[in-house]
Formats: C-alpha cells, structure tokens, sequence
C-alpha cells in the first residue's frame, strides 16, 4: 500500500507558552531562543499509523510538507522514523499561506507522486488548530475523507475499517481505498526513531518543489494578519469603606447600579 | 617408626582401575571446560588483557584468601566457603603426596619419605582439614535449606547434587581411615585424630568384616569422586575455574564507565540481541555465577518484588547459552529442573521454567524480559557485592542499547526523555534559554559573562535537577552560598551547559549521550576548567569517568569533596549545627559504589552536625532510591516503591530526617515523605542545604 502523510512543522508545543514572546509590530511570535520547531503532534501520530499499515502490507511511506527551509528537519526526522521519501514543498510565495492555498499546493503534489492508495493527515495542527487542510486535500484529490480517526484495523489493499470520533463516542466505517483519514491521537504512540533511521536521515535527498513546479498561480490566498498580541486582562479591586455593614452594603449596591451591573 | 600400607586391602585390579579412572576424569574435565571455553569464543573481541600481574593478585587473591568472599555481613558464608575450600585443596594436596610416595619416590628413586615425623604431622593436618570441610559443608546445608533465607526458598537439584558427593566424599573418606585403623590395630592410630574415636566404635567387630567393608567403601569413594571431577564442568561447581578467570577478566579501565560504541554513525548493528552480540568476557559472566545471591542482597528491584532479579538473569542465560552451544546445560539447565523451578528465585511456579528458557527463540523477550531489563536502576550493588565480579549493569545496557538504538522498543516515558533532551538539552520541557533562571535570583554569575574564565578557581556544574527543579534549585543556590562564603571564585555554564548525557547514556540511547557529551566536552575545552565541582553524582560520575573516552578529561570534583576541602583548609569556616537530632545519611550510588566517595560526606556531616546516623544498608551496601538507569523519567508500575523501601528503613531509626547528596535521591525522597505522610516529621536535606544552613 503506497501511503502519503503531510506533515507540518510546528513551534515545540511542550515549551511553557510563558516562555513565548510576542512581536506586535513583526506580527510574530518569538519562541525562546535555542527551541527548534517540531513535527505537529498529530502529523506523528498519522506518519505511525502509516509506518505500521506499512510493516503490514508493504508498499512505500511518503511524507510531503510546505514549509520554509526548516521544514526540512521535520522531514529529515520522517524519514529517520521509517518514511521512505519525502517531498519539500518551498517557494517564498507560499509563505503565510492560507489553508485554502496550503490544502491546494499539497494536493498537487500528492497529485505528482505515481500512485497513492491512502492520504493520512493530522486532523489539525498545534500551533494554528485550524482542522482545514486536510478537509481541503480531500476536495483537491477527489477523494472521500474519514476524520478525526482513533483507529485503523482490517486492512487491506482495498479498503480499510476506521473508528471516527464522534460526540459520545465513535462511528465504524468501511473505507474503500484511495480514501484521506485525518487521524488523531488515540490512535497510537509515535516511534522514536533507530539509530539507522537516523543515520539515513542524514544521508537522504529530499526534492524541493515550487510553485511552479507545481502549477500554482502566485497570486496564491494568504492569511492577512492584521494583529497579534497577547490578551492582556485587567482586574480592579476597590474597597468600600463605610462604618456600618449595613451602610457598606448600600454603597456596594450604588456602586454596582452605577457600573449598570444591577 | 609410625606409617601405613598405602594400597592396604586394595587389589591389583582395583589399583589398575583407579588409575584408569583418574584419566577419565582428567580428559573429561578437560573436554567439559574446553567446550566452556569454545562457547565463549563466539562472543565479539574483548580486550586487551593488560595488567597482567594485577589481575593475576586479584584473581588469586579471591580465589586462595577469600577477599570479597568474607566481608562484613558475609562472615557465616564467607568461613563456609573458607572451610570447604581449603579442605577440598589440602585434601586433594595430601592424596597428590600419596601418589608422590608410591609412584615416584619409590619405584623410581627408592626413597620414602611418608613415615616417621612427616607421617605425623601430615595425619595430623589431614584429619584437620578433613573436619572443616565436613564442618563447612554442614554450614552450607544449614544455610540454603534450613536457614529459610528468602533467596534461598527455592534450590535447584544442582545445589543438593553438589552438597551430597562432597558430603558423602568426606565422610567415606573418614570411614576408610577407621576401618583400616581398627582393621590393622594400626599403633600410630590416635594421631588420626578424627577417625580415630570412629575406630575404637568398630574395634569389637570382626576384622574381615572390617576388610569388607573397607573394600566397598574404597569403591563407592573413588567412584564418587570420579563422579564429581564429571560434574564439575557440567554443573555450578565450574566456578572454582571460571570464578577467578572472571575475575581476571574484568574491565579494570576507569571502573564506572560503560563501554564506548566507537564509531557510532558507522555502525550496522548496536547492542546486543543475540548471545553472539556479547563479548567473549561477558559471555563468561554466565559460567561464572554460582547462584550464591548475594546480588540480591541491596539489589532494590529483588527487593521490592520486580521482575528484575539479577541472580535469575545471569542463570537463564546461562543455561541458554550452554543449552544453545549443545552442551549439557547442568542441573541449573533443562533436564532436572523440568519441576517448573525458574531460577531459585521468588518466583511463582507458574512461570517458564529454564528448561523453557534454555530452549527458547530469542535472548530478548524470551530468556531476558524487556520488563526486566528496564527494571534495572544501574546501582550497582550486584557488581559491588558478586564475589566473581560478574558485571550485570553492563549486560543489560547493552540489550537496552539494541532495544533503543536498533529496535525502537522501550518505555514510553523515555520518548519524552530522548525528545526533550535532543530539542532542549534536558529532561524536561523548559527550554535551553531558561537553564540559568535560578542564578540570576540567587546571584551567581555566568561563564559567558565573566571576563577572565582563567582566574576563576572552580566551574560548578549544575546539572539539569538543580537547574530546573524548584526543589533542587534550593541546593544549587545553597552551594553557591557556601562557595562565596570560602571565598571561592567560581561561575557556572549557565545556558551553555546542557544535560551530561547519564540518563540517555543508562537509557540505552548512546547515539544521543555521545552528542550532547560533545557538545558539552567542546564548551568545557574552551573554557579550560582549572576543576569541575558537580552536585549532581550522575553528571560527576559521567564527567568524571565516561568523557575521557570522548577527549574531554577535567579535575571533576563532588560537591561534597569540596565542602570538605573547603572546611579542613579553614577556607570555609566550620558551620553551625542548627539542628536537634541527627540525620541518617543516604549514600547515592553514582558517589557510593560508582566512585567510592564514602567519606567525604560523611565527614561534611560530623563537622557540622557533630554526626549523623548509620543506615544499616549503607556504604558499598547502600539501597538505592530508585532513580538511576533513567528510572526517575519512568513510571514505577511493578512491584513496591524502592525509595518508600528506603526511606521506611530510615524512618525506623531514631533519625530526624535524610540527608543525601544527589538531587535525584531528593526528588525520590521529597515525593517519598509526601507519599507515605512523615513530611512533617521527617526532613529530606541536601548536605549542601545542611552546612549553608549552618553559616
């Protein structure tokens, strides 16, 4: 079974958020010096459920991303858990894409690649917990799609029996294959990778593609941020002082019709 | 002039037997540790054998004078062996005397020498050394079957085997000497002065029932001693050859360190797997083991009921290896433990016994479990009390290394541990950048900042528990206390330190120790520590002794030996008590066993607590608390709570509290009083606390 995973790269989701600064001018934010960024936890958990459909029935793993130059790394770390190929989606004009334009460009390139019996994705990324892309790689390819997923069973080279999350519990279904899961974290623990992995990691050509290269108009969708910043909420205490309770209670009561809370 | 007959009431034919006898048994034992010995040839290189004659003292040292057989809490067992020892060989010196007389002497040089004064003292010392052998194996029989010792509840056929022939050989050997004493009415009779009461019993009986009874009992004594010399290869008794060969062959190289997978990005295989991924050396662990169990002794997971019990491990994989290469594994092997005896060990009956193990597919998983292998704290206490220095902690990282560097199969804590010490150079989930948060509060400065790194005296090497931990941050800064107040000039690596690599190294994840010790050898290199002070014994214990095999060698100190230092030079005025009631000290294991610091600590304390108390496991007989080997980043699901088995040890004496020297024994114990409700009674103290406290 020939398996594609998107994966994204993502701000080290363990680091405390306290020690995140934001930049409102730059409209960014800041991770503490010396932490790189991650693959996307449910990214791992979909390239495990692909490692492990893999062991079962053969086939190859390809792991595509869209991300600047250090998404390579993430890719790197794929391949070093059992990926066999990888693909970089990298081109300036898709920076800040959208996830209309991000679910576009990794369609495409899941279009280039020979044959794909399943698409598995993460149902959501940690830093922007939009749950969109996968939806839309779904649209793209054509192709029926089963999210959020805990888990895959009965495989085989035509379809494949998932559980889907639903309220309260969960639905079985048989998916018939080619078919996109969004796949979440019940599903299994991701591997950590041999040494050997690792080691191949190191060694492994990873193609980086264009927007060209992938017949994408440049006027692509973006996400226009217009601030960023960190909620600030602001507490008053105020103390009635009066010499009685009783007249410490009218004073209060004046006070909270004033403020048109009564 | 006073001797006897040497061949007295034997025949020609029965003569012309016995030595036809000694050459089966020579060949047999020959072939049984030739075979021995080829099966540990399909073990990987191993060496080189230096120290040649240091190994030899040792060897023979343990082999002759019992050192590491009797020690403290050891002497009953100790002068068991002793005695059976010394009697076997002055037993089987005097038969070679015999043989000397009347093979050697005279045929061929018409000279006796067996007779008068000689003969004397030799009866004498024989009949001796005949009754402490007698007396040592009653010791032995006492002690396995009848002193219900929990490591003893179980024995295999091969324990009582062994007992028996030596038993039945010492005691017919007795008989023989009466029967011809009373038989002959031999005059010079009261110098045997064992057999001799024996034979005045049997004086009233007719003489050729005498001689008859001579001659079966000859018989069923050389016949039972060719028995053993038989089984002496086959079965635990090999000891008394691979016992001191392992000695001999222990790592003698900077004692603490593991070994060095040189190479490691080019390496096709890490680990081991498989009985032929072991060593040469460490396959001759698994002959070596004579199933005393004084491993279990300190070892914590035996003692609170693990899978873990190093006793076990190293005799089911002996028996698979002996089993696996074709050879009679013994009675320790498949064919009489086939009851469901695994091991001798607590074990319910309904486990695999070894037979199963013997004939099992795989090391991992079917002799070894992975349970087992991720029970193991690396305390050391095993090594530190096996008397034939079977070396187990390595054994096991070694099958942990396969599991994580080849396999991908460990706990799932340890996914977290690996992943935050690749992407925050430590164990938890603060990054790097907020390593030196606790030494801007406390007032301590940063190499980077300090002008001049030369003229600092010491770079105090924090450790990633005392940077991260509030708990332990208290005795980071009480050090730093304690060091400005003797006027020390130090600074600490701050951000540019990162976790020394113990836990990943323990963990089996050598890949990732090598990386983070490089980057942490680079930083030391550059800043050219005149001396390296760590609070923490496992960043000591690594720096110390497992980065020379990476380049980096620096003076690296405990903080503890330094606080001594500080206080014998007067630099460090010597503290107050502010305590009533003594502490218990608690050695940690990377201090203890892993560096012999026993002192230093224990000298802090008595200075400036005028004493403390003495658990009664303590020094190279310490208990671990629980965290070593990477268990403190893995949950303790099995069995009892290792630091609540030490700390209730502490509790029961009239100690006011702990006092430790390792931030990992204080988290374990912090958690420990939480857990079992003295916080309030009972404190957890660093040493470093105890003195800043005291200034």
């Amino acid at each position: 079974m020939d398996i594609v995973v998107t994966v994204k790269q993502v701000p080290d989701p363990d680091i405390p958020p306290t020690h995140f600064k934001v930049d409102e001018s730059a409209k960014k934010v800041i991770p503490p010096a010396g932490v790189s960024p991650v693959m996307n936890g449910y990214d791992a958990h979909a390239l495990e459920a692909a490692l492990r459909l893999k062991e079962q029935l053969g086939g190859k793993v390809t792991v595509v991303s869209l991300g600047g130059d250090s998404a390579r790394d993430t890719l790197k770390r794929a391949i070093a858990m059992g990926a066999d190929a990888a693909v970089h989606i990298n081109d300036p004009s898709l920076n800040e894409a959208d996830s209309t334009t991000t679910a576009r460009a990794l369609a495409a390139a899941i279009k280039k690649l020979e044959h794909v019996d399943l698409v598995l994705c993460g149902r959501q990324a940690s830093d922007t917990d939009g749950g969109q892309v996968h939806l839309g790689v779904a649209a793209h390819l054509g192709l029926p799609a089963v999210s959020p997923v805990q888990k895959i069973d009965e495989a085989s080279a035509e379809s494949l029996a998932v559980e889907r999350i639903v309220e309260d519990g969960y639905q079985r279904l048989r998916v018939r294959l080619p078919a996109l899961l969004g796949v979440s974290s019940e599903i299994n623990e991701p591997r950590y990778p041999p040494l050997k992995g690792i080691m191949a990691a190191g060694r492994a050509q990873i193609p980086v593609w264009g927007a060209a290269d992938l017949g994408l108009d440049a006027a692509a969708g973006k996400v226009n941020l217009r601030r960023l910043y960190v909620e600030t909420r602001e507490a008053h205490v105020e103390l009635i002082e009066a010499d009685s309770l009783t007249e410490a209670g009218a004073r209060l009561a004046d006070k909270l019709r004033e403020a048109r809370l009564v | 002039m006073p001797t006897r007959q040497i061949g007295w009431n034997v025949s020609e034919v029965a003569f012309a037997a016995m030595y036809l006898l000694v050459a089966v048994q020579a060949l047999v034992l020959a072939y049984g540790f030739t075979r021995r010995y080829l099966t540990w040839r399909r073990g990987r290189p191993y060496g080189p054998i230096d120290q040649v004659g240091e190994r030899l003292r040792q060897a023979l040292a343990v082999a002759f004078v019992h050192r590491r057989l009797i020690r403290p809490g050891y002497v009953y067992a100790g002068l068991m062996h002793l005695f059976i020892f010394w009697g076997f060989v002055v037993l089987f010196i005097g038969t070679l005397i015999v043989l000397l007389e009347a093979d050697i002497a005279r045929p061929y040089f018409g000279f006796s020498f067996y007779q008068g004064a000689f003969y004397v003292v030799y009866k004498l010392v024989i009949n001796l050394f005949g009754l402490l052998f007698l007396i040592g194996l009653l010791m032995a029989v006492y002690r396995r079957y009848l002193q219900k010792l929990p490591k003893f509840r179980r024995s295999l056929s091969d324990d009582a085997i062994v007992l028996g022939i030596l038993l039945f050989l010492g005691l017919t050997g007795f008989l023989l000497e009466a029967l011809r004493l009373s038989a002959t009415r031999d005059e010079a009779a009261p110098i045997h002065w064992v057999a001799y009461p024996l034979s005045l019993a049997l004086n009233g009986v007719d003489p050729s029932i005498l001689a008859g009874a001579h001659a079966v009992t000859w018989w069923s004594h050389m016949l039972a001693n060719t028995a053993l010399l038989v089984y002496i290869p086959v079965s635990k008794l090999a000891h008394i050859v691979t016992g001191p060969t392992n000695v001999f062959l222990r790592a003698t190289d900077a004692r603490a360190a593991l070994p060095l997978i040189k190479n490691i990005e080019e390496q096709e295989h890490f680990g081991v797997a498989k009985l032929d991924d072991f060593n040469w050396k460490q396959l001759v662990n698994f002959d070596a083991c004579m199933r005393c169990g004084r491993c279990l002794d300190f070892c914590p997971t035996f003692n609170t009921g693990k899978p873990l019990k190093p006793r076990q491990l190293i005799v089911e994989v002996g028996a698979y290896m002996n089993r696996r290469a074709g050879l009679f594994a013994g009675p320790a092997g498949p064919r009489i433990s086939e009851a469901g005896v695994r091991g001798s060990e607590l074990t319910s009956p309904d486990e695999p016994s070894l037979a199963q193990v013997a004939l099992a597919a795989d090391l991992i998983g079917d002799v070894v479990s992975e349970d087992e292998l991720w029970d193991c704290t690396t305390c050391r206490a095993c090594m530190e009390q096996c008397p034939v220095r079977i070396e187990h902690v390595p054994l096991i990282v070694e099958m942990r290394r396969n599991l994580v560097l080849e396999q991908s199969r460990f706990p799932q804590e340890l996914v977290l541990l690996f992943n935050n010490l690749e992407r925050n150079g430590n164990p938890y989930s603060f990054p790097a950048s907020s390593r030196a948060d606790w030494a801007a509060a406390a007032g301590v400065q940063e190499l980077s900042a300090v002008a001049d790194p030369s003229e600092l005296e010491v770079i105090y090497w924090v450790g990633c528990m005392s940077s991260f931990d509030a708990r332990n941050q208290r005795v980071a800064t009480a050090l730093a206390k304690i060091l400005t107040a003797a006027g020390v000039k130090f600074a600490i690596l701050g951000k540019e330190e990162s976790c020394s690599g113990d836990p990943a190294r323990r963990a089996g994840n050598e890949y990732l120790y090598q990386i983070l010790a490089q980057t942490n050898i680079e930083r030391l290199n550059q800043y050219q520590p005149k001396r390296v002070v760590a609070s923490c014994p496992h960043c000591f214990n690594t720096l110390k002794n497992e980065y020379p095999q990476l380049g980096g060698t620096f003076e690296v100190v405990h903080h503890s030996q330094l606080i001594q230092e500080l206080i014998d030079s007067g630099r460090l005025r010597a503290p107050e008590a502010v305590r009533d009631g003594r502490m218990a000290y608690h050695d940690p294991c990377y201090l203890g066993r892993y560096n012999q610091v026993y002192d230093a600590p224990r000298e802090v304390m008595n200075r400036v607590e005028g004493g403390f108390v003495e658990l009664p496991r303590c020094r190279d007989r310490g208990f671990c608390c629980g965290a070593g080997g990477a268990r403190a980043f893995m949950e303790e699901k099995r069995g009892t709570r290792i630091s609540h088995n030490r700390l209730n040890e502490a509790i029961g004496t009239e100690a006011s509290g702990v006092a430790v020297a390792c931030p990992f024994c204080v988290t374990m114990f912090e958690d420990g009083v939480r857990a079992l409700n003295v916080e309030e009674r009972f404190a957890v103290r660093d040493i470093a606390e105890i003195v800043a406290d005291g200034l």
